[in-house]
């Protein structure tokens, strides 16, 4: 038995030393060989395969991760195809520059209101093709528009409710609408968000699938779907890996659109947690990455000083869409009370929340939009000496809640009115920068009296407690929505969305918080009149002023933080990519304009 | 066959069907039980990533009579069991076309393939560390040095796995950090896909090994202990049959049978995977799966993984009883 053993160890021992042994130092003419293959490999290097295929890639980093569905290309399926890579193939109408609110025509060539904005009609761009050879034309158009109509299960918010669409000739459709709408181009076809694009789908394939397009997976590898009109088509994929080539026979280098694009190849794949994707970007494994913490970023830098975001300093990133806001059910008492709201606010220290949520790295919020250029133009003509929203004053705080009749139980260090503490219970879904934004509020709140506690619930279970308005307080972005015109994000608190049967609201941007005090149905009424006018119309100036000071003076939800984005680019193989001095483009790549970011990168040689 | 009846057979296979029919309608009663909608949901999930659904009641109540939500109780319950006795699980909430049978079936060779392996190789080192770390014949150095090996028993897999992902991967290019296989190949039975896939497997591998490792190797050391003290073995020593025989034959053989049982078990669970361990490495397999559908509150895909857990575990079972009087001779379910 023990001769056994001894034999296994000896084995390993011997193993363990035939491993060594290629460590030994070189003599002096082996020295020469190596030099001499040295060389040989750094001129063989020069040509290394792995690296010129390198080269030919564009990576993306694949948001969500493995994939539930990889064969899913239907674009309207509820599965999300969108994140893999879908905005290469499919294009849009128009692409909207979120920072500029240029407007770049691509399939549509012009799209033209008559006077009172109840018809709009769209031109198409001649010679546009399928990547099959079929031609596009208004029929694709049409029958896309139906079958949003017909079939409420298909992914999209934008269903064409109360709009006819009709054929003009093939290059032009006419839409009526019931009610007239200014923004009808912009909420349709301008591909602002993920779901809300509208991907025309090719008549001649999806026909044979009308009865059910919901299940259709626009997937055929024999029959070369899916089939979409952009520089890209569909390689191979696994479940976290989707790869696209470049069409060299794309219509808009055809027709002299627009030039092809640099990169031959696309790659999105996924490499598991913020940590090993910030690893891949750091060994050049990926050109992109989704997002980035700022504390994140900093390391990436240090170990690949290729790596360059939105802005050279900090916040880095890009301003998030959605601002941070406290928000309330304001049919919940106290927080029906808009006196209890302000004295909440002047409890919060929005500088200490963005130093512990944010690592310093993002700004405090005064108002509920983002402070994208076009917008902040309209909050800046409101006048905040009236509305002290940025003010932090704990002892303010303090005498606000006592001329509400509260009272300071020393004891317990709470306040208290007819026996009971002053709870707040603030729920927010899992996040790693919201949590610890929330605790920082929670201990703020903690510090005058008002016995906060964080709640952390996981993303379903906050979605079905806030849309079943079991909610009292949470930290949300409720008001997401605009970009360069304020109405959609100042009609996230209409009281249009408030139904009389008291169902709950369509969605959590929709007035989730009930607002429907007298200010609120003022406040709606602006927001109506906004809606009447074209985007940009200076009539919006004052209209939008009168109803933001109602919102200000109820506040029925309190800013708290301009969230910013910090997507890193890799420019070791790729270079022009969107920074602050170079604007093409916002640094979202979840959006289907960023489209036109494979169309702007080149190689670095 | 050797030691088993007919009826003993049949009352096992009995004791199956009720298992898995037991555990198939507590996992349909659960998500039941829970506050909230699926439906609603997957339709606030829709709305999170886009903006304003005006009509979303018209789409819920879609989607509801979609997945048979709209029936009562007792015809959606009927139809959950006919279907998952048939092996169709239907749709993913979160995947929707996709069926959660395509989505398992694409997750499964993975875990299999690494936690089988990774399982087993863990089985045999642990028991043969434990068996040689009680028994008497074992050298002193040797005995002296088997502990070493349970040192990561105490560490969580995960954090083994980021350490080492940092030794292995980034501080020395020597394995890849994650996923199942480099970026760029051609899926199939091709040489660079196969050797890739192995590469890809050995850290999530080794953090398991190493993990699991030392409890085999402790109740391995346990059983063997109280092995040496039985006749049978005093016996064969005093017959003068050789300390391999002996170890072996009458010491392994008899206290391995408690071993095997966990085995059993163990490789029944593997249908839920290395949750963590397969997060941490971005590893294509079901644990993977089943947190991402726990994420999203994909109750259709966590219910199909469950029940193949349940269904995995009670066959896993009723396989090791029937052939338990094959390693054992005196283990019988014959009478008399």
């Amino acid at each position: 038995m023990k001769k056994i053993v001894y034999l296994l160890l000896g084995a390993l021992l011997i193993l363990g030393l035939a491993a060594c042994t290629s460590s030994e130092p070189a003599s002096e003419t082996e020295t020469e060989v190596i030099t001499v293959v040295e060389t040989v490999v750094v001129e063989v290097e020069a040509v290394d395969p792995v690296e010129a295929e390198r080269r030919q890639v564009l990576i993306f980093d694949l948001e969500g991760g493995k994939q539930g569905d990889p064969e899913n290309w239907n674009p309207y399926s509820s599965g999300r195809p969108n994140v893999k890579g879908m905005f290469s193939m499919s294009e849009m109408l128009f692409y909207i520059n979120m920072i500029t609110g240029e407007l770049t025509p691509w399939l549509g060539e012009s799209m033209t209101p008559n006077a009172d904005f109840t018809e709009w009609t769209l031109v198409l761009r001649d010679g546009i093709k399928w990547s099959d050879g079929e031609v596009f034309d208004a029929d694709d158009v049409l029958f896309t528009v139906n079958m949003l109509k017909d079939f409420p299960e298909l992914n999209t918010p934008n269903k064409f409710e109360g709009v006819t669409a009709e054929k003009v000739d093939d290059l032009t459709i006419k839409f009526t609408l019931e009610k007239s709408d200014p923004r009808f181009q912009m909420t349709y076809f301008e591909g602002r968000g993920d779901t809300s694009a509208f991907h025309t789908v090719p008549e001649h394939i999806w026909k044979d699938y009308i009865d059910d397009p919901v299940t259709f997976r626009n997937y055929d590898p024999d029959l070369g779907w899916p089939v979409f009109t952009g520089a890209y088509t569909l390689d191979t994929f696994t479940d976290s890996e989707f790869r696209f080539v470049r069409d060299d026979n794309w219509w808009g280098a055809e027709t002299g659109f627009a030039p092809l694009p640099a990169p031959p190849k696309l790659t999105w794949i996924y490499y598991g947690t913020e940590e090993t994707r910030a690893a891949a970007m750091a060994k050049n494994d990926l050109d992109t990455m989704n997002v980035a913490s700022p504390a994140s970023f900093d390391t990436l830098q240090t170990l690949n000083e290729n790596v360059i975001a939105w802005l050279p300093e900090p916040p880095y990133g890009w301003t998030d869409i959605c601002t941070r806001n406290l928000e309330f059910n304001t049919r919940v008492a106290p927080w029906d009370d808009p006196d209890m709201r302000w004295a909440v606010n002047y409890a919060i220290d929005r500088v200490q929340l963005v130093d512990i949520g944010y690592s310093g790295a993002a700004s405090p919020s005064t108002f509920h939009m983002p402070a994208f250029p076009a917008l902040k133009y309209y909050m800046d003509l409101v006048d905040y000496s009236q509305f002290p929203i940025a003010t932090y004053d704990p002892e303010l705080a303090k005498s606000a809640l006592e001329n509400l009749g509260y009272v300071m139980n020393e004891a317990t260090g709470y306040y208290e009115k007819d026996g009971q503490e002053l709870v707040m219970p603030i729920v927010n879904f899992d996040d790693t920068i919201i949590n610890a934004m929330n605790g920082a509020l929670v201990e703020q709140l903690q510090s005058v009296g008002i016995n906060a506690v964080q709640d952390i619930q996981t993303i379903p279970t906050f979605i079905d407690n806030l849309m079943g308005g079991t909610l009292e307080t949470y930290i949300f972005f409720g008001s997401c929505g605009s970009t360069t015109d304020p109405w959609k994000s100042m009609d996230s608190y209409s009281v249009r969305h408030i139904s009389d049967d008291g169902s709950p609201p369509s969605s959590f941007y929709s007035n989730a918080g009930y607002w429907d005090t007298d200010n609120a149905v003022e406040y709606s009424g602006y927001i109506e009149e906004i809606g009447l006018l074209q985007p940009g119309d200076p009539q919006i100036d004052d209209l939008f002023v009168k109803a933001a000071e109602l919102w200000l003076e109820e506040l029925p939800a309190i800013p708290l933080i301009q969230q910013p984005i910090v997507l890193p680019f890799n420019t070791t193989y790729w270079t022009n990519w969107p920074t602050a001095e170079n604007a093409y483009l916002q640094p979202d790549l979840s959006a289907p304009n960023a489209y036109l970011l494979v169309h702007n990168v080149q190689p670095t040689q | 066959m050797k030691g088993l009846t007919k009826e003993y057979v049949l009352k096992r296979l009995g004791m199956l069907i009720l298992t898995v029919w037991l555990g198939a309608t507590i996992i349909f009663i659960i998500p039941r039980l829970a506050p909230g909608d699926p439906v609603e949901g997957m339709i606030g999930k829709m709305a999170i990533t886009g903006t304003h659904i005006e009509n979303s009641e018209e789409m819920i109540e879609a989607w509801r009579a979609r997945f048979g939500l709209d029936k009562p109780i007792l015809v959606q319950y009927f139809r959950y069991l006919y279907n998952t006795f048939t092996f169709n699980q239907g749709f993913s909430l979160s995947s929707f076309p996709a069926t959660v049978d395509s989505m398992i079936s694409r997750s499964l060779p993975w875990t299999i393939g690494l936690l089988t392996t990774a399982t087993l190789i863990s089985f045999i080192l642990g028991n043969l560390i434990g068996a040689l770390m009680a028994w008497r014949g074992t050298p002193k150095l040797v005995k002296a040095a088997l502990p070493i090996s349970l040192i990561f028993t105490s560490i969580p897999a995960f954090m083994l796995g980021i350490l080492m992902i940092y030794l292995f991967a980034i501080n020395r290019d020597w394995l890849p950090y994650a996923g199942g296989f480099d970026r760029g190949l051609t899926v199939g039975w091709n040489w660079q896909y196969i050797s890739s896939v192995l590469k890809h497997s050995v850290l999530p591998a080794l953090s398991v090994i190493l993990v699991t490792i030392g409890s085999w190797a402790l109740r391995m050391r346990g059983m063997m202990i109280t092995t040496d003290g039985e006749d049978f073995m005093i016996l064969a020593k005093a017959k003068g049959l050789s300390p391999w025989r002996i170890f072996w034959a009458y010491g392994v053989r008899n206290a391995i049978l408690p071993q095997i049982t966990a085995l059993g078990v163990t490789l029944g669970t593997i249908a839920g995977g290395f949750v963590v361990v397969e997060t941490v490495f971005a590893y294509p397999g079901l644990g993977y799966l089943l947190f991402e559908a726990i994420l999203n509150s994909d109750y259709t895909v966590i219910q199909g993984i469950v029940f193949y857990i349940i269904f995995a575990v009670a066959l896993a079972i009723f396989i090791v009883d029937l052939t338990y009087p094959l390693i054992d001779p005196r283990i019988t379910y014959k009478k008399g």
